[in-house]
């Protein structure tokens, strides 16, 4: 049965299509203004990828902030479910997930089937976002991708930028790159304090072993190499960290429809027993 | 006492200098500090200042520099704290009120104060929200200055809510509203309203009722002073005597005036 997670967020929309619970493809493009259209495109690239047509797909899981905005999505179901679930699915041991997000961050302790049992947030404030990595990239002038990687080959020199606000931090780091600091430093420094401010997070719900990053932001290797330093643990990273909520719903897709077959099952049976 | 006394605010964006000559402003400069040396800056501005007052530099007796760059202007003969200068400034201007509200750039101070000296010290300083950064970067879509989103704004006539506290958010918010063909009157007051939400914390926390004063470059924002009145319900009272922005230089220049060294 093939089924989908589509996942719509707050700077990038993300679709899974995959077929008994093994992944056929995927897609994901930036989120426009219209989240109902981000959504439609998303699916319909992610189609013509599996070349597949809509009324191919089973179920459809719509999960996200944009969530209530799909109108073919089946049901909806919390980016935080869908996230704690793919990241377990691709890795038994997860129990604890710090999603990084485009506008948020989201710290999940989850059972051992996937189940969420305690949740933290932070949706106040851009520090520790991806918002505010892609400021830091327009900042010092590199590309999205190659801030993470260059972050790693500073100094280790602790330079004062402001851990409370993306947009304070930001003002640093344009002072220090007049006063001629290194780049590689001053990134440092700069993910050190979000670093410091997503362990605050991950304290409000206790880290058990093993810890999944997902998002978008887990994609930035300065911050995940920060993370297992300073918490002293290997974390597990999804081969796309900023999948697992479409992955998620997908499965969860799955899942519902296995009910769904299962009721109409014992409705049968019911029935049958009925006028047996 | 010195006769002819000049105060100077270091701060984060702007450097203002006052003269002072027998307790009457002579002179001012405002002058923003760029990407250059603030001691640099800071000269240059105190020069101007004198220059416009119209006497020569060696009349002037004191320097008294305060504001968050006060420790770079070398030339100073003293270094006063901001709250202080600030109190100074607002006690002079005699307004009926005892609690004065600074907008800055990258900070909102609101100061509980009686006789001339500071009671109660609330400070935001940690968030960009409720400082003139926030209307920076979460106007920045609409391509205004700050003076034509004020105009622009208290032209509103329908009320948007906008849920971000941080500046960041707010202008993804702000785009949102761009593309749902919300006017930009609008949109603009909901900025205000958002950054006025901000400061109506901090004045709750200290207690203001009635009337309250306010300075730093906000006060001169007129769709600013409306939404703080709109959301507090509070009277905002800005000096006529003296630019709402120059009010903590010319306190510093005061306390110069009383007392120009150590």
């Amino acid at each position: 049965m093939i089924t989908a997670g589509i996942d719509v967020g707050s700077l990038s929309t993300k679709a899974v299509i995959m077929k008994n619970g093994e992944v056929l493809t995927s897609s994901i493009i930036l989120t426009t203004p219209d989240s109902e259209e981000s959504a439609k495109m998303v699916m319909s690239q992610a189609l013509n990828q599996a070349t597949l047509k809509l009324e191919d797909i089973r179920y459809i899981v719509g999960t996200g902030y944009g969530r209530v905005n799909i109108p073919f999505a089946n049901s909806t179901v919390t980016e935080i479910s869908c996230h704690a679930r793919g990241a377990q699915a691709q890795n038994k041991n997860v129990r604890t997930i710090l999603d990084m997000g485009g506008q948020d961050c989201k710290a999940i302790r989850c059972d051992s089937r996937g189940r969420v049992v305690n949740f933290a947030m932070n949706d106040k404030c851009a520090a520790g976002t991806g918002r505010f990595l892609e400021r830091v990239a327009a900042a010092v002038g590199y590309p999205l991708d190659q801030i993470g990687p260059l972050s790693l080959q500073g100094t280790g020199k602790e330079l004062q930028i402001s851990p409370t606000c993306a947009v304070f931090a930001e003002m640093d780091i344009l002072k220090l790159m007049r006063m001629k600091e290194e780049i590689a430093d001053i990134l440092g420094s700069a993910f050190e304090s979000l670093v410091r401010r997503l362990q605050g997070l991950l304290g409000r719900v206790g880290v058990e072993s093993t810890l999944c990053i997902s998002g978008g932001v887990g994609k930035n290797v300065g911050i995940v190499k920060r993370l297992e330093r300073n918490l002293k643990m290997e974390v597990f990273l999804p081969s796309d960290p900023q999948l697992v909520g479409a992955y998620g719903g997908a499965l969860i897709g799955l899942e519902k429809l296995d009910n769904q077959v299962e009721a109409r099952l014992e409705e049968r049976r019911t029935l049958n027993a009925g006028t047996a | 006492m010195c006769t002819v006394s000049v105060g100077i605010d270091a701060g984060s964006q702007c450097l203002k200098a006052v003269v002072l000559c027998g307790g009457v402003i002579i002179g001012e400069h405002m002058l923003p500090i760029g990407t250059n040396a603030i001691e640099q800056m800071g000269f240059v501005c105190v020069t101007t200042a004198i220059e416009k007052a119209g006497i020569s530099k060696d009349a002037v007796e004191c320097v008294t520099a305060t504001g968050v760059g006060r420790e770079f202007i070398g030339f100073a003969n003293k270094t006063v704290s901001e709250v202080l200068c600030t109190v100074s400034g607002v006690d002079w201007m005699s307004l009926p009120t005892d609690i004065v509200l600074d907008m800055g750039s990258d900070k909102t101070t609101a100061i509980k104060y009686s006789h001339g000296k500071p009671t109660k010290v609330l400070r935001n300083d940690r968030c960009a929200s409720g400082t003139g950064r926030f209307l920076d970067v979460a106007a920045k879509p609409l391509a205004l200055t700050a003076d034509e989103l004020g105009e622009l704004s208290i032209k509103s006539t329908k009320q948007l809510i906008m849920n971000s506290t941080c500046a960041v958010f707010a202008e993804s918010e702000v785009i949102s509203l761009i593309h749902k063909k919300e006017k930009p009157e609008d949109i603009a007051k909901s900025i205000f309203d958002s950054m006025a939400s901000r400061v109506h914390a901090l004045l709750l926390k200290i207690g203001a009722e009635g009337n309250i004063a306010m300075i730093g470059g906000l006060a001169k924002n007129r769709g600013m002073v409306k939404a703080i009145e709109d959301v507090t319900g509070l009277h905002v009272l800005i000096t006529q005597a003296a630019d709402p922005q120059m009010v903590t230089a010319l306190g510093a220049s005061l306390i110069g005036r009383e007392q120009p060294t150590g």
